[in-house]
């Protein structure tokens, strides 16, 4: 009892310290360096601000700022500045001059063509750009202390970069009625990641701080150093596996976060919480880091882990490029994110559709699309490991057909990412080196073509749909058989239909583009093509219901989990089936349908999966057995809130609810029907889906915490503690390194057994030495 | 095999006998972010899209991450400077249809999988706005609005490129000479990439005497390959002058991708005339596409200049010859994308 109370104070510290890290985030606006991306002809703000350039607000006629405003009256302000190179007048020399004002409260107005709204914030356009002096109007808020900040620019007008540019700045403060403080308003999104770095910051410091009170004695960096070394450099596949998993799970919180401010905006019909920038920012990052940060680490985490075992290599083939994948991942994770500091987050969609990746005024896009370029270059290396070791380092007697089903999931989706990613990588090259140099690939003024980017994205973007949900299908089926307790049933047909969803992932993508004007013979190819997809995932489904008819289940955490990816991945599968049909894609296109939809099969299909895998895999990884009675707690709560989620989506959805709006109206009442308006329900059914949201984020820290407290006081696993029969439970738990002391050789259970034709004629054809062909075929 | 075990965990010395640790994909990864993060920084497209706003300041930085990169690979190379063959994994005997084949051997193929889609995407890039957008030709006589955009492609202004120097040679234009040369070097170096595996193979030359054969071999490969970036930043930015020869660069040419205001003077006499057209997506892909396999040919040198280093210090030998041949895998295909993008962007 000791040492568990020692225990529980460790951890009020550690959630002591989160609070403290959350509090202390940063509270002044970060701003960018330039006044905006209008000004062509200065870097403006890279410099110190300049006392020759006088910057100055009055009112319009004249008269100086009031200091008490009047509530919701509006004010004509004169806005201008005096001094600078700006005054050399010089014909011929434009773009002069130039100006940012921020109000943090009340609204800002253009008034003529010479100011415009840019990012919440006034700016001048191109038509006045030469001016010295510009009109605009404010509405004051209805109470609270106001700041306007105004920029100018005093530029030489050579049209470059040159140092001779000057800017300067100046604050006024217009209090309100009640006349307290002013206070600024930071961007939400700064706050937010900047309280993530924050927290992560001062958790490794809390982290160190454990490991010095635990041992005082040996603590010092000779002993610190080999321990960061091991994992900086370690190119072991368990090593490897262990850093995708810390990353996935990090940014799997990072990625839930981000969801739950958006379900917060979403609570209630008209709010505010989150500007529409905001908004716009946070879809995209949740989207990205779902898909790219969270979900495709964590099934690299296992295939690194799992694969080799399960096939009897002692390692992956390649493995420093192994090791490389895995820190292009990080790295491309920081600089996608990086534009959120100066809180100018991409603002694309996480399909970054064109044009407006290449023109969107938010720099973070440039960042946005640099990180994915590496996190392409990650997914290349990591097809090439996957695919040779597959193919080329199998334990003897290993046959194609032998193959664990995980195996071969990994390696179809291996397969599927290794032939696609290329593609996308190409496009964000394009889009890259349109947002740098300017080339004009989706510039449409000079011809580029906003299709051209769908096609290349999607003919990524379906595949990799199936990317993240193919491997959770070889979890389940290995869960599923081990549970039973028996052989999974029909091995052949699940590894065809795995193949078949491999093939047909690639000549389905123009689903995706049925409103897009595409001639109408085409979409119903691509109509039949996308309902195909439904065969080999119905024979999955019912070679998994078989296997468990025909046996005898134990229900442990991992089984409940697989139980429950059966259902909703079958719920997600039928709502697919909705789309194909062009008439119902049509009106259904952009929906909280398509929302729900793609949730249930994403976190119901890849997510449960890989919350099956956790549980199933957790004793073999680390040597501890989890904990049981948290991890049915995890399933009953995160099951239930999760349909609670995502299933009143549809119902949204056909309400008419609109994905990637900023927020909703309701009607009020039933007779008056404005366009766009939704019925008063809708808004009580966001309610009920922000708060299912909450538990669901939730009741996902349980597992965090059973992984945590279970590696650190878990019972010990046994080498095979669920009774499979595959390699990795061969070898102990954990694994020694290296993984096998000797290969393990594959023995038929069944001699009687023949490999079927197909499989026949393919050895006969493809083993090239004769010897002992006949005593392998015969395995 | 290997004597540098300095930062070594764990008996890993089953496969390539290289130290089981390295420092290399850290650093190569760290250096590409830097890169790409201050080249973004350096650049900034304005609000026309018709140019860039250039910041001086960041590039260097840009520069610095290139100097990670390599420096990651130094690391990389050092760890493999000791590896002579001795262990060449190779494929589980029995893994259908890759039986004893060596594991690297399947790698390189299957990275050339990847590479084939990255040129297939460009190729889908150029031909979905070749065949859509008009061609300048097929505007002439026409009345268009200034800055239309229309298709002028490099091919074009190499052939124009001719018409300054009255085209010395006859039969092609002057301008079209580096890009002859580049094709004529890239086959050649293809040629000499497999007579330094073929001497490496040999095993009836005393080992010194070897080395330095295949090294000459290597360097001649290298020589070439530097011959063709030097010859592709002439066409692009120099343009040359000698003798009777003279063409100018495409830069000079004003084949730009900022270039929306192109003057195109067609047709003779009676026929001529001028018309303002936008130039900038031709130049885009063109530069795009014969960017990316420069790119190619960059990293070739740079592994080039590596396995040179190598055979001279007489790492190459009938034991380790598979080196060159997967480098030479890699090289034929950068060289058979020549034989691709050459004729679709210079001749069409």
């Amino acid at each position: 009892m000791q040492l568990r109370n020692v225990w529980t104070v460790r951890a009020m510290v550690i959630v002591a310290v989160l609070f403290a890290a959350l509090m202390f985030s940063p509270e002044h606006e970060a701003r960018p360096s330039g006044i905006s991306s209008v000004d062509s002809g200065c870097s403006c703000h890279s410099g110190t601000p300049s006392s020759q350039v006088v910057a100055s607000i009055t009112l319009a006629n004249g008269s100086a700022l009031p200091e008490n405003y009047e509530p919701g009256a509006t004010y004509a302000l004169l806005i201008s500045f005096s001094g600078g190179p700006a005054e050399d007048n010089i014909p011929e020399r434009v773009n002069t001059g130039g100006f940012n004002l921020v109000a943090s409260k009340g609204t800002l107005t253009p008034i003529d063509n010479t100011t415009q709204i840019l990012a919440g914030e006034l700016t001048h356009t191109d038509a006045g750009n030469d001016q010295q002096a510009w009109n605009a109007d404010w509405t004051a808020p209805t109470s609270g202390s106001t700041v306007l900040r105004l920029m100018v620019n005093s530029v030489n007008g050579d049209n470059s970069a040159s140092s001779d540019d000057q800017w300067n700045t100046v604050s006024y403060t217009v209090s309100g009625a009640g006349g307290e403080a002013p206070t600024m308003q930071a961007n939400g999104l700064t706050v937010l990641f900047s309280g993530i770095l924050l927290t992560a910051i001062l958790f490794a410091l809390a982290l160190t701080y454990v490991f010095y009170v635990r041992d005082p004695e040996s603590f010092s960096w000779k002993r610190f150093q080999p321990w960061i070394s091991h994992w900086l450099t370690s190119t072991d596949h368990k090593s490897v596996g262990t850093l995708y998993f810390v990353s996935g799970l990090f940014f799997l919180g990072v990625g839930g976060i981000l969801a739950m401010m958006i379900r917060i905006q979403l609570s209630s019909p008209g709010n505010d919480f989150l500007t529409k920038d905001e908004y716009n920012s946070f879809f995209t990052l949740h989207g990205t880091v779902m898909i790219f940060l969270a979900a495709m680490p964590l099934i690299n985490g296992f295939a690194n882990w799992i694969v080799p075992l399960q096939i009897g290599a002692k390692d992956l083939c390649f493995p420093r490029l192994n090791a490389m994948s895995f820190w292009l991942q990080p790295v491309g994770a920081i600089l996608l994110l990086s534009g959120m500091f100066s809180g100018m987050g991409a603002d694309v969609g996480w399909t970054g559709y064109q044009p407006i990746t290449s023109t969107t005024d938010h720099y973070g896009a440039t960042f946005w699309l640099a990180g994915q370029v590496l996190l392409v270059a990650s997914s290349t290396l990591t097809g090439i490991n996957f695919i040779v070791t597959i193919a080329t380092m199998r334990a003897p007697g290993m046959g194609w057909m032998q193959m664990p089903l995980f195996t071969w999931s990994i390696l179809v989706s291996v397969m599927m990412l290794f032939i696609s990613i290329p593609t996308f990588g190409i496009g964000l090259i394009e889009a890259y080196l349109d947002r740098t140099i300017s080339t004009t690939f989706y510039n449409t003024s000079a011809g580029g073509d906003p299709l051209l980017w769908s096609h290349l994205f999607w003919y990524f973007g379906h595949p990799e749909v199936y990317v993240v949900v193919v491997p959770a299908f070889g979890v389940i089926s290995e869960v599923i058989a081990t549970s039973a307790r028996r052989t999974i049933f029909g091995y052949r047909s699940m590894v065809y239909a795995l193949a078949g969803i491999g093939f047909v992932a690639f000549i389905v993508y123009g689903h995706h583009m049925l409103t897009s004007g595409m001639s109408p013979l085409l979409r119903f190819v691509v109509m039949l093509t996308t309902m195909l997809v439904a065969v080999p995932t119905g024979i999955k489904i019912f070679n998994w219901l078989k296997t468990m008819h025909g046996g005898s289940l134990v229900y442990r955490t991992h089984t409940l989990w697989a139980l429950g990816f059966l259902v909703t991945f079958t719920l997600g599968g039928i709502s697919g089936m909705f789309f194909p049909a062009i008439a119902m894609d049509v009106h259904l296109h952009e929906t909280y349908f398509v929302v729900a939809h793609f949730h249930y099969v994403l976190v119901g299909g890849t997510v449960f999966g890989l919350f099956a895998a956790f549980y199933y895999w957790y004793p073999k990884i680390t040597g501890r057995m989890m904990s049981e009675r948290l991890g049915i707690l995890h399933f009953l709560i995160g099951f239930i809130s999760y349909n609670g989620v995502f299933w009143p989506m549809h119902k949204l959805g056909l309400l008419g609810m609109t994905r990637r709006h900023h927020t909703y109206y309701i009607r009020a009442d039933e007779y008056s029907d404005i366009i766009g308006t939704l019925p008063p329900e809708a808004a009580q059914w966001n309610q009920f889906i922000t708060v299912c949201a909450f538990i669901f984020f939730l009741s996902n820290l349980i597992m965090v915490y059973n992984i945590i407290a279970s590696w650190l006081n878990g019972r010990k696993a046994p080498a095979d503690p669920w009774g499979g029969w595959s390699f990795e439970w061969l070898v102990s738990s954990p694994p020694p390194t290296p993984s096998f002391d000797e290969i393990p050789t594959l023995e038929n259970a069944n001699p009687d057994h023949a490999p079927g034709r197909l499989t026949g004629m393919l050895e006969r054809i493809m083993t090239p030495d004769s010897g002992d062909e006949g005593e392998e075929a015969g395995h | 095999m290997s004597d540098d075990h300095g930062y070594h965990h764990g008996p890993h010395e089953w496969s390539h006998g290289a130290p089981h640790n390295s420092w290399a994909p850290i650093i190569i990864s760290i250096g590409s972010g830097v890169f790409l993060f201050f080249f973004a920084k350096a650049f900034t497209m304005n609000e026309g899209m018709n140019g860039y706003i250039y910041d001086s300041a960041p590039l260097p930085l840009a520069i610095a991450g290139l100097a990670i990169i390599f420096a990651g690979l130094i690391s990389w190379w050092k760890q493999d400077f000791s590896f002579d063959g001795s262990y060449e994994p190779q494929a589980t005997h029995g893994s259908t249809p890759f039986s004893n084949v060596d594991i690297r051997k399947v790698g390189m193929w299957v990275f050339l999988m990847s590479e084939m889609m990255i040129f297939s995407s460009l190729f889908a890039t150029y031909i979905r706005y070749r065949t859509s957008i008009d061609s300048c030709y097929s505007l002439e006589g026409t009345v268009v609005e200034p800055g239309t955009a229309c298709w002028l492609p490099a091919s074009y202004f190499i052939a124009k490129g001719g018409e300054h120097a009255h085209s010395t040679l006859g039969f092609m234009p002057d301008a079209l000479v580096p890009g002859a040369i580049n094709t004529f070097a890239l086959i050649i170096s293809s040629y000499t990439i497999v007579m330094a595996l073929k001497t490496a193979k040999r095993t009836d030359l005393e080992h010194a005497e070897r080395s330095i054969k295949v090294r000459n071999y290597l360097g001649a490969t290298f020589c070439l390959a530097t011959l063709f970036l030097v010859m592709k930043m002439i066409e692009w930015f120099i343009g040359f002058h000698i003798g009777p020869f003279e063409a100018p660069s495409l830069l000079s040419d004003q084949f730009t991708i900022h270039n929306d205001a192109y003057t195109y003077n067609y047709g003779h006499g009676a026929e001529a005339g001028a018309m303002t057209v936008d130039i900038r997506m031709a130049a885009s892909i063109f530069y795009l596409t014969t960017g990316t396999h420069g790119v190619h040919v960059f990293a070739g040198i740079v592994g080039l200049g590596y396995m040179v280093v190598k055979a001279h210090k007489g790492g190459y030998g009938p034991g380790n010859s598979v080196s060159i041949e997967y480098f030479g895998l890699y090289w034929h295909f950068v060289d058979l994308a020549w034989v691709a993008v050459f004729p679709a962007f210079y001749l069409y």
